[in-house]
């Protein structure tokens, strides 16, 4: 008889905590993650990931979990343990894995990391580094250089109240929210590598906020934990200020009401912030009412982030209220919903199935907008054109209000883009080209991953190519593309976006970011001091015969922008007269390791 | 018809080292005198403080209307430390006046300087431990802000009991402070620093948690943890694949992320900089600011208000904030003054060779002001010998100080 092969698994069953381990089982604590199969070595080590669990605190290592050993696969992983640190090793695997396969989903490629120093032919070039126990010490943080994600451990003191007991060790590798949100910092470092570059406090602000935002709405699409919130809370989602059939009075203004304080939602939400104090932070706003008068006057940028995350949410939930409706109508006829009491279990499961897939989309939207945004110096209101022009390109038409409602929740925040004729769907979308540009042509990209044809040699014989052609191109027609033909033009990435359109074709376009550099004095009228390199340059979207389609530009020659960046410098002592002290990089050491550490 | 020309103040600027030590000499009848600072760091000492106390007494007859301490640090208050017990023999003292963030009836003022104190003096701690075998300058710069931080505990004693019992004053931004009785013609008012929660957040110290961390009131140096049992350790991560192991400079820098304290001490000192009162003296038509060590966020605070461009536009005389170091004098400041401003820059290049910042002084130059220097004068100990310009009519210079008379 023929042997045969079995056919794959697609997805990999994973044991995880869907909070941290303080929960014990409660609220579908104990969950199990599908992450899509890949052949693991020990660590685990897979394609983009490889946990390597080194204690720089104790210098040594702790054995590594092997998650293609029989024993393990049979029972869908390790159980959840702290005692265990081959189950912490699974845990951050599952949830990193889980996070980078929404940026995938959502950009329509494979998510590559932020170009690595390190050898050619070095082992981890392409992954990203997870040390679960780097050190000790409360904090957890992405850091570049290393190209890793570090995951500290603390011993609790009597001050960690709740259900932490004093003296125990806390992992923050063991905190779902902090994973996610610590691989979303790497991600988004691999796409745009100039945000991390905190230039004014909207950009500071955007990397917070967005990796809140992915975390938080991964919580929102895990069906465990939001089934029993909501059938816990079942009387509470049908209060007469949530019932969304009471229209209020101004109709722009409908986001507020729907996003009360009784909003269970918002409890919850406030709930998987709770693990650390910087993220709970970020949660500030949440369930507030907007305010539009309130961002100008807060310059702080984790405060500025909870703006942000707010405004996302209150998209989500009017999202999710709209698309209730007819559920919560048909339930009232049966009878089974009064101002109190439980929900039916199928409701309840059906009003689980939309928050989980709005959620879900609404995550796809955040991530999709990132290839939309500038190269450098991300302005929150610009993210909301980003959001509309992204979005726009898959769903021409809007059927159900999804970006109508992140247009009146990021307004209603005060949210603004500069530079805007109204705040209609078509003025936010990004500028056209202002004159017809020629196609750029001869531009090569491996729609399948599958390979060499037309004498194009190897992958990296394609880039250089690549890239030599849109130089020239950007050279060529440099100021309609926002650039400044006398300076240098750097071409930092191009990638493929892949898609279907709603009449069911594939849509493939490029996404290439041109970047630009000055080094610019601190002081305006010496030129002889310290200076500080001022970035711009344009993000271009080109369609798959290489026309272009948006010009989203950041003046390297914007005096207003050099301005605000100095001011900024200026308030976040950057410019100290110690801050010379300090290393080459750490700018961006103290982006992410301080402002995690920041109360 | 005539021109009424007022008697001149008279300002002492002495060279004490790195630190400030200012007496005016106002030409009231009799004389009164308002000491502002008198503090030195230890690692810019150039041990002349008994001496310049000594001759504050001789010219004062021991007899202050006012003493303002800007802030908390060595180089501004360490000689009400070191040497109380001079200063315990003046004749009287009629006021002292200290930042709100000094005041121990204020309980947010109180929960920060503990925090501050604590952070400090660990600091202080782990970080002479590291310079002891370490010759990096980052160590050492580190180190000297550190030791700027602490030990000021008998001096902030003395001032607080008003020295001689005088009047002690806690004073933040707007405050107002009728200085008739003090000095005869004197108005005084305070720009800095500011007591809003914003600012207040700005000041905390960050968190040290990855060296110390609070217990209850106190901070404790964090205890080595091993997390697990010695059976899930793999000393050398032979149980990995030899070549995704970190290597050697990966695991350095991540034990420098896992406890660098410099970062931590620079940060705090920046934060007790900008605690400075920013003093406003008017008198007889002239007008002096003494700005302490304000850097950027304390400055920023009130700049935008209407009052600022009257402030600074009529200023006479600028003591130099934060010994002429970058970030310290914001460029709208040198541009809001009007020319000829005497600047008074107590500085010198020990023990942090960024300061004094030459772009400030050009700066001031190019509005013409008068740059006076403290290390311009000759002294003994120095570390450097500069060679001061010719100096204008209304500087002298004496064996410890410039006089400058406005």
């Amino acid at each position: 008889m023929a042997k045969r092969d079995y056919a794959m698994p697609t997805n990999r069953p994973l044991a995880v905590y869907a909070f941290d381990p303080s929960r014990g089982r409660r609220a579908g604590n104990h969950m199990t993650v599908h992450v899509p199969y890949e052949p693991l070595q020990q660590g685990p080590v897979g394609r983009q990931i490889a946990v390597i669990d080194y204690d720089a605190s104790n210098d040594c290592y702790y054995l590594p979990v092997d998650l293609d050993h029989p024993a393990v696969l049979l029972a869908g992983g390790l159980p959840p343990s702290e005692a265990d640190p081959r189950f912490h090793q699974q845990m951050v695997y599952a949830v990193a894995m889980r996070t980078i396969d929404a940026f995938e989903r959502a950009l329509g490629r494979p998510l590559k990391w932020r170009r690595s120093s390190m050898r050619r032919d070095a082992p981890l070039r392409s992954s990203l580094r997870i040390f679960p126990h780097a050190f000790q010490q409360a904090n957890a943080f992405y850091d570049h250089k290393l190209r890793a994600l570090l995951f500290g451990y603390f011993r609790a003191s009597a001050e960690e109240a709740g259900d932490i007991m004093p003296g125990q060790t806390v992992f923050t590798c063991l905190s779902h929210d902090i994973i996610v949100h610590e691989t979303t910092h790497a991600c988004l470092d691999g796409i745009r590598r100039y945000f991390a570059d905190a230039s004014t406090p909207d950009t500071a602000a955007f990397h917070e906020g967005f990796a809140d935002i992915v975390a938080l709405l991964q919580h929102f699409s895990v069906r465990d934990a939001v089934l029993e919130t909501i059938l816990r809370t079942g009387g509470q989602i049908h209060r007469p200020e949530l019932d969304p059939t009471i229209v209020p009075a101004s109709g722009a203004r409908s986001i507020r009401a729907e996003a009360t304080e009784s909003n269970p939602l918002v409890e919850l939400a406030k709930q998987f912030g709770e693990a650390m104090g910087h993220r709970r932070s970020l949660r500030s706003a949440l369930g507030s009412p907007p305010d539009p008068a309130r961002l100008a006057t807060t310059s702080e940028p984790h405060d500025r982030g909870a703006i942000l995350v707010a405004a996302v949410f209150d998209a989500y939930f009017t999202i999710y209220f709209n698309r209730t409706r007819d559920l919560m109508r048909i339930g009232r006829i049966g009878g089974a919903v009064a101002s109190s009491g439980d929900l039916h279990p199928d409701l309840a499961n059906r009003l689980c199935d939309e928050a989980t897939r709005i959620a879900t989309h609404v995550l796809g939207m955040c991530i999709r907008a990132v290839d939309y945004c500038p190269p450098v110096d991300i302005q929150l209101g610009e993210f909301l054109r980003a959001v509309i022009t992204a979005d726009h390109e898959v769903m021409p038409n809007d059927p159900h209000g999804y970006r109508d409602a992140f247009i009146r929740a990021f307004l209603s925040r005060g949210i603004v883009p500069e530079g805007v004729t109204s705040f209609s769907q078509d003025a936010l979308l990004w500028n056209r080209p202002s004159q017809p540009l020629p196609p750029c042509r001869d531009l090569w990209f491996d729609l399948f991953g599958d390979g060499d044809r037309d004498g194009w040699g190897s992958h990296s014989q394609r880039q250089a190519k690549n890239a030599k052609i849109l130089h020239a191109f950007a050279t060529e027609n440099a100021k309609l593309l926002g650039l400044d033909a006398r300076l240098a033009i750097a071409v930092e990435s191009y990638h493929p976006i892949h898609r279907v359109t709603p009449n069911g074709r594939l849509a493939v376009s490029f996404v290439v970011e041109f970047l630009q550099q000055r080094k610019l004095p601190y002081d305006e009228d010496d030129d002889n001091g310290p200076t500080f390199p001022f970035r711009g340059g344009s993000t271009v979207i080109f369609d798959h015969r290489g026309k272009v389609q948006f010009v989203i530009t950041k003046s390297v020659n914007s005096a207003a922008r050099a301005k605000r960046q100095r001011n900024f410098d200026d308030l976040a002592g950057y410019r100290s007269a110690l801050a010379q002290f300090l290393p080459d990089d750490w700018r961006q050491a103290f982006h992410f390791a301080a402002l995690h550490r920041g109360g | 018809m005539s021109v009424r020309t007022h008697k001149p103040i008279r300002i002492r600027m002495y060279r004490v080292g790195f630190g400030d030590c200012f007496l005016l000499s106002f030409p009231t009848e009799p004389k009164r005198h308002v000491l502002v600072d008198c503090g030195v760091h230890p690692a810019g000492d150039l041990k002349v403080m008994r001496d310049v106390i000594a001759d504050i007494r001789a010219e004062t007859e021991g007899r202050l209307a006012l003493v303002v301490a800007t802030h908390a640090h060595k180089d501004h208050i360490s000689g009400f430390g070191d040497f109380a017990d001079q200063f315990r023999d003046f004749e009287a003292v009629d006021e002292v006046w200290l930042p709100w963030t000094e005041d121990q009836g204020d309980p947010a003022a109180n929960a920060l300087r503990k925090k501050q104190a604590a952070l400090a003096t660990a600091l202080l701690d782990t970080i002479s431990a590291m310079a002891a075998h370490n010759d990096k300058p980052r160590v050492h710069a580190a180190l000297a802000a550190a030791q700027n931080l602490t030990g000021n505990g008998e001096a902030l004693a003395l001032l607080r009991k008003g020295i001689k019992g005088g009047r002690v004053r806690y004073l933040h931004h707007g405050a107002v402070v009728d200085g008739q009785g003090l000095v005869p013609g004197l108005s005084v008012k305070l720009l800095g620093p500011p007591k809003d929660p914003a600012f207040l957040k700005r000041m905390d110290p960050p968190k040290g948690d990855r060296l110390f961390r609070m217990e209850g009131d106190k901070l404790e140096a964090i205890e080595p943890v091993l997390p697990f049992g010695p059976e899930w350790v793999d000393q050398k991560g032979t149980s990995y694949p030899t070549d995704i192991l970190p290597t050697k400079p990966d695991k350095k820098w991540m034990k420098e992320l896992a406890a660098d304290p410099s970062a931590l001490a620079f940060a705090l000192e920046q934060a007790i900089n900008n605690t400075s009162l920013v003093t406003h003296f008017a008198f007889e038509g002239r007008h002096m600011l003494f700005a302490g060590d304000a850097q950027y966020g304390n400055w920023q605070y009130w700049l935008d208000d209407p009052e600022a461009a009257d402030i600074l536009g009529s200023l006479n005389v600028l003591k130099v904030s934060h010994h002429g170091s970058h970030n310290a004098t914001p460029r709208r400041v040198v541009q809001m003054m009007p020319e000829n401003v005497i600047s008074l820059v107590s500085t010198q290049i020990s023990p942090w060779p960024s300061i004094p910042r030459q772009a400030i002084l050009d700066a001031l130059a190019g509005r013409k002001s008068l740059i006076v220097r403290s290390d311009w004068l000759k002294s003994p100990n120095a570390p450097e010998e500069l060679a001061p310009p010719e100096l204008p009519r209304n500087v002298t210079a004496g064996g410890l100080y410039y006089d400058v008379e406005v």
